[in-house]
């Protein structure tokens, strides 16, 4: 087909569509902080399709062209379980509360690979999506956003797994889907929050790139993932208690844990890491947002 | 509002030298450079020292300085102006893809650039994905791709392959396919910006040909372009940049007049005088000019004469400079290219140590140009080293019309070149009749 005619189809296209225009919204890119706000909401809702392009998108491409494709999300977790299981529980002999090994670390493996996937995966979505950015606008936040949400796919089959071996070892307690929505909304909004400033910090500095890892490994550890909180809250001192809650995935592990004992979890704890996710969160969005403007510049 | 497409009110953009002072920025440097900032601010606050000054700033330039304009809906602007002039910097804030750092764009409906084509194509999904994703970013909506799906599919005549992943895809089939996205987008405003364009030359004669076809379907228009020819054609308004300022706005056909009398100015002006120009400097072309087949310096040659190019050059510090290659790129008045010129090309090479006061000539038997004016830049490099100068529109000469073939007779002026050619003719046996 030659130039001038894939032209004149184009432009015959386009005016067709015009006659059935929708509604035509006024934009304003300013330099206010006030405008800017605005346009940022509006921008949000114009693009909320977008949002869920990113997120399709990111999960069709994870497992394209892997033998194994979704077995992986499964695969994963029950092996890095058994291997705690093996090291920690039988050689270590780390206590569990009383929780039968594989349970224990399983229902602290779900949660954190979850985390550790959207952490890294946001970190680096700015860099790894660096020719869109700096070609066609669109609100940079889907994209991080948008990875950390694939990875509740993830999560929801770890979490379908870890009902299935609890009833299996007959642990299994309507609890464990009682407290599930607060626990995930407090693991979301905490990878949301490090993810986003993260990624606003790796498109200048590469070397959040190689630190990433590192902060992942450095933050399992802190989590009660491969022992019990309860070894924590033995050694700290009364008042220092409420000072778990600086890592609100404390309360997420043990949350899943308790409910495998047929309580409801820690309260305090729970609610007090609740609110330190929130302010995660909101620092993490005001972070972005404040680099967000000179991304382009500097990626 | 309701009439005016766009709006743009005393638009600022301020970009810092990304040069020597911060290589490549690390964390590290930045946290140092917090660390000095609070032991300056302690040591004021605790010891009630006089603040010391202030650290220098890294210096700023502005790429685009109070640019204020409206343009009407239906309305075909073109922008025009010398390189780094703002012309891309102001398209970027207009797509969004950067922020300015003062003044206010306000624009009624969808904006469009053609240089967005096939952005954000995934090799490994499928040409149906693509579209949907590409569709997304661009700004469509889900049930709007999945209207015009099949038209997007036909126009890019990939529907065999619409399930297969454009990696497997031939270059073309991938274009067209991004082609086709961009093409039913429908935008209220559209940008073009021909500087960027990418892709080979076919590719950009599409662009440029849509682009002709959306004018007539009365879309607005925002038209970036070297080829003056192309804005006067196709332009209702023109404004040209200079500096990050509007310089002149009006008529395409004045304000390219004004331009081209500029560029010439520009050329007009000591060369030792110019600050516009690139390269790390060891050396500098201080004069240069044109002679006519006689040797004089002359501000017009014949078509078929010989001619040279004179560049000087001087060493700006004690270097030694060795194995120069040096380039004149020829382009006529409304900027089209037309040739290179370059010692590294014909093989005569400035090897070994060059002179370090030199005068590089370029001779250039039967001069093959037509009627106009024509500049020339000049360019320079070292072996092992890299670009040492560059001067854009460093010079200009006139042709006049000459004898080139030897006949008398002259060729039509609106042609670019003149060859040598021979010509024959001779019997062949006919074909046989049944």
């Amino acid at each position: 087909m030659s130039n001038q005619l894939i032209a004149k189809k184009a432009v015959v296209l386009m005016a067709d569509e015009s006659k059935q225009a929708e509604a035509v919204s006024t934009t304003v890119i300013s330099t206010d902080g006030q405008e800017r706000l605005r346009q940022f909401f509006k921008d949000l809702a114009d693009y909320r399709e977008l949002f869920i392009t990113f997120v399709e998108r990111d999960l069709k491409v994870r497992y394209r062209q892997t033998v194994l494709g979704a077995v992986w999300v499964v695969l994963q977790p029950l092996m890095l379980t058994g291997a705690f299981a093996l090291i920690f529980g039988r050689i270590a002999e780390m206590p569990t509360d009383g929780l039968p090994l594989v349970l224990f670390y399983f229902a602290a493996n779900m949660p954190w690979n979850a985390l550790s996937r959207s952490v890294t995966g946001a970190a680096l979505s700015m860099e790894s999506n660096a020719a869109l950015i700096t070609k066609v606008y669109f609100p940079r936040i889907v994209v991080p956003c948008a990875l950390v949400i694939a990875t509740f796919v993830d999560f929801a089959i770890g979490f379908a797994l870890f009902n299935f071996i609890a009833a299996f070892q007959g642990h299994w307690h309507w609890e464990i889907l009682a407290v599930m929505p607060l626990l995930v909304l407090i693991q979301t909004c905490m990878a949301l929050g490090i993810g986003l400033a993260l990624a606003a910090l790796n498109a200048q500095y590469r070397d959040v790139r190689q630190g990433v890892h590192f902060l992942v490994q450095l933050l399992m550890l802190a989590t009660p993932v491969i022992y019990p909180l309860s070894r924590v809250l033995h050694k700290l001192p009364d008042w220092a208690h409420p000072f778990v809650a600086l890592n609100p995935m404390s309360a997420v592990v043990e949350g899943y844990r308790s409910g495998l004992r047929g309580e409801i979890f820690d309260w305090q704890i729970t609610l007090l890491s609740l609110v330190v996710a929130f302010l995660y969160l909101f620092a993490g969005v005001w972070f972005f947002r404040k680099r967000e403007a000179k991304l382009v510049d500097i990626i | 509002m309701n009439h005016v497409a766009i709006k743009v009110e005393h638009l600022g953009k301020r970009y810092r030298y990304r040069g020597a002072q911060r290589p490549n920025s690390s964390l590290r440097a930045e946290a140092m450079d917090w660390v000095q900032r609070f032991r300056r601010r302690g040591k004021h606050l605790l010891l009630g020292q006089a603040r010391e000054s202030r650290p220098q700033l890294p210096e700023y330039f502005w790429a685009l300085q109070d640019v204020s304009l409206d343009v009407r809906r239906g309305e075909v602007v073109g922008l025009i102006g010398r390189n780094g002039a703002g012309k891309s910097t102001f398209l970027k804030i207009l797509s969004r893809i950067t922020t300015p750092t003062e003044g206010r764009i306000t624009y009624r409906g969808r904006v469009a650039s053609l240089l967005e084509v096939g952005t954000g194509f995934h090799r490994e999904l499928t040409g149906r994905e693509n579209v949907f994703l590409n569709g997304s970013i661009l700004g469509m909506k889900r049930h709007e791709i999945e209207r015009k799906f099949d038209d997007i599919v036909a126009f890019a005549e990939v529907e065999k392959f619409i399930d297969t992943p454009v990696k497997f895809y031939s270059s073309g089939m991938y274009v067209r396919l991004a082609f086709s996205v961009a093409a039913h987008l429908d935008p209220d405003i559209l940008l073009v910006d021909e500087v960027l364009a990418v892709g080979d030359f076919a590719f950009q004669k599409k662009c440029l040909a849509t682009m002709e076809n959306i004018t007539q379907a009365g879309r607005t228009v925002l038209f970036v372009s070297h080829q003056m020819e192309a804005i006067v054609n196709l332009c209702h308004r023109c404004f040209l940049l200079d500096n990050g300022r509007i310089a002149q706005e009006g008529k395409p056909n004045e304000i390219v007049e004004a331009y081209v009398a500029a560029a010439k100015q520009l050329s007009a002006t000591n060369l030792r005088a110019r600050k516009d120009r690139a390269g790390d400097g060891r050396i500098r072309f201080v004069d240069t000019w044109v002679e006519d087949a006689r040797g004089r310096r002359a501000a017009s040659v014949c078509t078929g004469q010989n001619m040279k190019i004179v560049a000087l050059y001087e060493a700006t510090n004690g270097e030694r400079i060795r194995n120069l290659s040096v380039a004149f790129a020829l382009n006529t008045l409304l900027n089209v290219k037309v040739t290179d010129l370059g010692n590294a090309l014909t093989g005569e090479e400035f090897t070994g140590e060059v002179p370090r006061c030199g005068r590089v000539e370029c001779v250039l038997p039967n001069l093959p140009l037509n009627r106009g004016t024509y500049f020339y830049n000049l360019f320079a490099r070292a072996a092992g080293h890299g670009v040492e100068d560059h001067v854009l529109q460093a010079g200009s000469f006139e042709v006049e019309a000459g004898d080139f073939f030897g006949t008398g007779r002259i060729p039509d002026s609106e042609r670019l070149v003149l060859l040598n050619q021979h010509w024959s003719l001779s019997a062949v046996a006919a074909p046989d009749k049944q």
